[in-house]
């Protein structure tokens, strides 16, 4: 109840004598009364102890709010020496935001990459991907990267960017595959012109891994390459060639007999469909992986003897399923892999799987068959659910964290969020949030009417830290100051943070291809979280599914042009001084991750 | 250290009314401005948002956080003279801002206890020095309120300062205070009648 009854504060307008005195003893704290009113509030107070109780209430907290202020908290000594760095960061970023334009690709508009093959991979980053159209050898094609016609001339004044290795893998038209690096030591701002072409410095052959269509890696974590076969998708991985090993040089893949070792998911673990989802953010509602007493189940592996042939080093680890959308990603520390499938004979939709490095075999942790991988936050996975209405007429996201080992689940106070990517320090995310409806198929989920966003997420993310979930209090996208980065329904998107969340990769897919699509990189506000819209350092550059993005550079493939009849890959590098990039030369084969 | 950021010259003179600061966003003039921002006032920007937070390292970062922000909006200072409200506008701001997500995200414990974080030295120093039902009742009053109470009391910042500070007019600066007062003595008297209940309760036991 305000204090300040009526309309205007007239002393005739008050409910009660009663309000208007105590809002003139407070009033009198601050400020004097205007004379008149000073009088009446004290004639008041001299028949009204109540309000005189009150008034000398006031008082009293007043002294002792000000007894607080004797015991003043001493700052860290160090707080001039954080502000100062944190300062230099910022002018630092406004420079770049000024003077750090990127210099935009020379490839002249796509046309579908029709011939080409691979799927790279960035050995020592920590997220990466690359999904091709198609991997279909063309006869006559050769392995043509470790051809490259040495540049022409660097331009003027390159931009020098230590440190900064690309690997990915190629396919030649013999189906080896080739492990590339390209250590790249320097690129070129617009204003520097075109960069000479960068060079590989080491091939290294793997073995030819059949029909594969997205590679992940990790540090040293073995590759994990999702591909397609005749009955669904296969899940493999392969340990990476020691690049101490041997020079630049194309040996044939040792074969041995590594046991293959197939999975077959079971993912028939009972548990309810969520319905009657009138508030998806409420607390007591919980996707349907959150039952009270956990039922997962372990997927029962089998040894097929009809498995696929694999080469040495690599092993499946999940057969029979599809692989859904593009997301999936290692764990910050390489410990395991999430990725979202379902079973490729149709029997139930998607739900989020597991590999842990050294496991035979990868796992569903879901098992409401409507879940789907966002990312990881730490070392807890960030899902997505569909909560559908009582009436079935409208299908709402819902995220969701569960730590790996399925023991514990956490409901974010999200609202509407599907496939939430975290940033690394777990304060903000990209999600698309609106309404969603079955695949034809129905076993799938696409988004309806919403907008891909970012927006604030827990800072703390830790899923046992709270007692309890509360619902939005207000309209989402004031609550967590969304941004929106694509408005609409999209056929799929990748979106990967770097290391230190101030860069982020978004790439979202062509309407008619899904497996093209657009890549903007944005420059993250390290102390709002928010982004510039407006003046990406990378925009709407066209791309091929999948991308790698690490401190300092961030690299994809683009596809081939009118004027390139095949694809390159593109890397684009930053430091304090700006913004650079450079490309490999064009082949026939190529790749990213 | 911040280009120019080492000056002791220029943002003194800003800062004591001599030229009008620019509104063009100049990056050495800036940083000499918050320098001086620095030295004057970050002990009670720190105090500030320690009362208002009760966390010792989150209040040095959001006063960090503060100050960079006033070095990013520089030129949306037109007063010198009101550069001590507008500095804690800015950091109301911040902490605000930092209570809204807090509650944008909470977690549901699915099986087991909840861990919790143990308190750190530090924090539990804190609880001790701001402890009692005071700051209790502070802390369940609305944050506006709470610091709307905090700024004028202990801050010592005057009506338009605290209008300033709050982001709103006078007026309304003027009726949150009220309010403010009175949902402190509401507060408080809930607290301590929770507290008196258990001596009560002792003292009763103690005849029987």
């Amino acid at each position: 109840m305000s204090l300040l009854g009526g309309r205007g504060g007239r002393s005739d307008d008050w409910s009660t004598q009663h309000l208007r005195a105590r809002a003139r003893a407070a009033e009198r704290l601050d400020a004097p009364l205007a004379a008149d009113e000073a009088a009446w509030l004290d004639d008041h107070l001299a028949g009204c102890s109540e309000c005189a109780e009150t008034a000398a209430d006031y008082a009293t907290q007043r002294l002792e709010l000000r007894a607080l202020g004797e015991r003043t908290p001493q700052p860290p000594r160090d707080l001039w020496a954080r502000t100062a760095v944190a300062i230099e960061q910022e002018a630092h970023h406004r420079s770049l935001g000024s003077r750090g334009q990127p210099r935009r690709s020379v490839l002249a508009p796509y046309a579908l990459l029709a011939s080409a093959l691979v799927v790279a991979v960035i050995v020592g980053t920590l997220t990466s991907s690359q999904r091709l159209p198609s991997v279909t050898a063309t006869p006559g094609a050769s392995h043509q990267i470790a051809a490259t016609t040495p540049g022409a001339s660097a331009g003027p004044t390159p931009l020098i960017v230590p440190g900064k290795e690309v690997d990915y893998l190629s396919v030649d038209r013999d189906g080896k595959f080739h492990l590339v690096t390209t250590k790249v030591s320097e690129v070129c701002t617009k204003e520097a012109g075109t960069c000479a072409t960068t060079q590989p410095s080491e091939v290294k052959t793997i073995g030819p891994l059949s029909s594969p269509e997205t590679v992940f890696g990790s540090g040293n974590a073995p590759l994990v390459v999702l591909g397609n076969g005749q009955n669904g998708s296969s899940v493999f991985v392969v340990a990476l060639p020691d690049k101490t090993e041997s020079p630049s040089s194309t040996p044939e893949p040792t074969r041995s007999a590594t046991p293959v070792v197939s999975a077959t998911p079971s993912p028939s673990v009972s548990a309810a469909t969520p319905t009657s989802t009138e508030s998806p953010t409420s607390a007591t509602q919980s996707p349907a992986i959150a039952s009270p007493t956990p039922t997962f189940e372990t997927a029962s592996p089998s040894v097929g003897p009809s498995a696929s042939p694999i080469t040495a080093g690599a092993v499946e680890i999940a057969r029979g399923i599809e692989v859904v959308n593009t997301t999936a990603a290692y764990a910050p520390d390489g410990s395991a892999f999430a990725f979202t499938a379902r079973p490729s004979d149709g029997s139930h939709g998607p739900d989020i799987y597991l590999w842990k490095v050294g496991d035979a075999q990868a796992a569903p942790i879901t098992t409401d068959h409507r879940s789907v991988f966002g990312s990881w936050a730490g070392s807890t996975i960030v899902g997505s659910t569909v909560l559908t209405s009582a009436d079935g007429q409208t299908n709402k996201p819902a995220a969701f964290l569960i730590s790996p080992d399925r023991t514990s689940i956490g409901l974010p106070q999200t609202g509407l969020a599907w496939r939430p990517v975290v940033e690394p320090k777990q304060g903000s995310a990209v999600y698309w949030t609106g309404t969603l409806e079955p695949t034809p198929d129905g076993l799938g989920w696409r988004t309806v009417a919403g907008k891909l966003v970012l927006g604030r997420w827990n800072a703390g993310g830790d899923i046992s830290a709270g007692p309890s979930a509360t619902p939005l209090s207000g309209n989402q996208t004031v609550e967590r100051a969304e941004t929106t980065i694509a408005a609409g329904p999209l056929a799929d998107w990748d979106v990967r943070w770097d290391e230190t969340g101030t860069r982020l990769a978004v790439w979202i897919a062509d309407a008619g291809d899904p497996t093209v699509g657009k890549l903007s990189l944005y420059v993250v506000d390290p102390f709002d979280g928010r982004i510039d819209l407006t003046n990406p350092p990378l925009s709407q550059e066209p791309a091929l599914a999948g991308f790698s993005i690490t401190n300092g550079r961030l690299a994809w493939a683009a596809p081939a042009g009118t004027t390139d009849k095949t694809s390159r890959v593109q890397i684009l590098a930053w430091t304090n001084d700006g913004f650079g990039q450079v490309q490999t030369a064009p082949g026939d084969v190529l790749l990213v991750r | 250290m911040v280009g120019g950021l080492n000056s002791d010259l220029g943002a003194t003179r800003v800062l004591a009314g001599g030229p009008a600061v620019s509104r063009a966003w100049d990056q050495d003039e800036a940083g000499l401005f918050v320098e001086e921002l620095f030295a004057r006032h970050h002990g009670e920007i720190y105090a500030y948002l320690i009362r208002m937070l009760r966390d010792p390292e989150l209040a040095a970062d959001l006063t960090q956080d503060s100050f960079v922000k006033a070095y990013r909006a520089y030129d949306s200072l037109e007063k010198p003279e009101n550069a001590r409200a507008w500095l804690y506008q800015i950091a109301h701001r911040v902490a605000l801002d930092h209570i809204r997500r807090g509650k944008i995200v909470r977690f549901l414990p699915w099986t087991g206890e909840s861990r919790g974080a143990s308190p750190s030295a530090e924090h539990l120093v804190m609880e001790t020095r701001l402890s009692g039902d005071l700051q209790r009742a502070l802390d369940r009053i609305p944050e506006r309120q709470r610091a709307a109470l905090l700024l004028a009391e202990l801050h010592d910042l005057t009506g338009l300062e605290l209008a300033a500070a709050l982001g709103v007019s006078h007026v309304a600066a003027r009726a949150l205070l009220t309010r403010a007062r009175e949902s402190l003595r509401q507060a408080l008297a809930v607290e301590r009648a929770a507290e008196a209940e258990p001596q009560l309760t002792a003292r009763s036991g103690d005849k029987s």
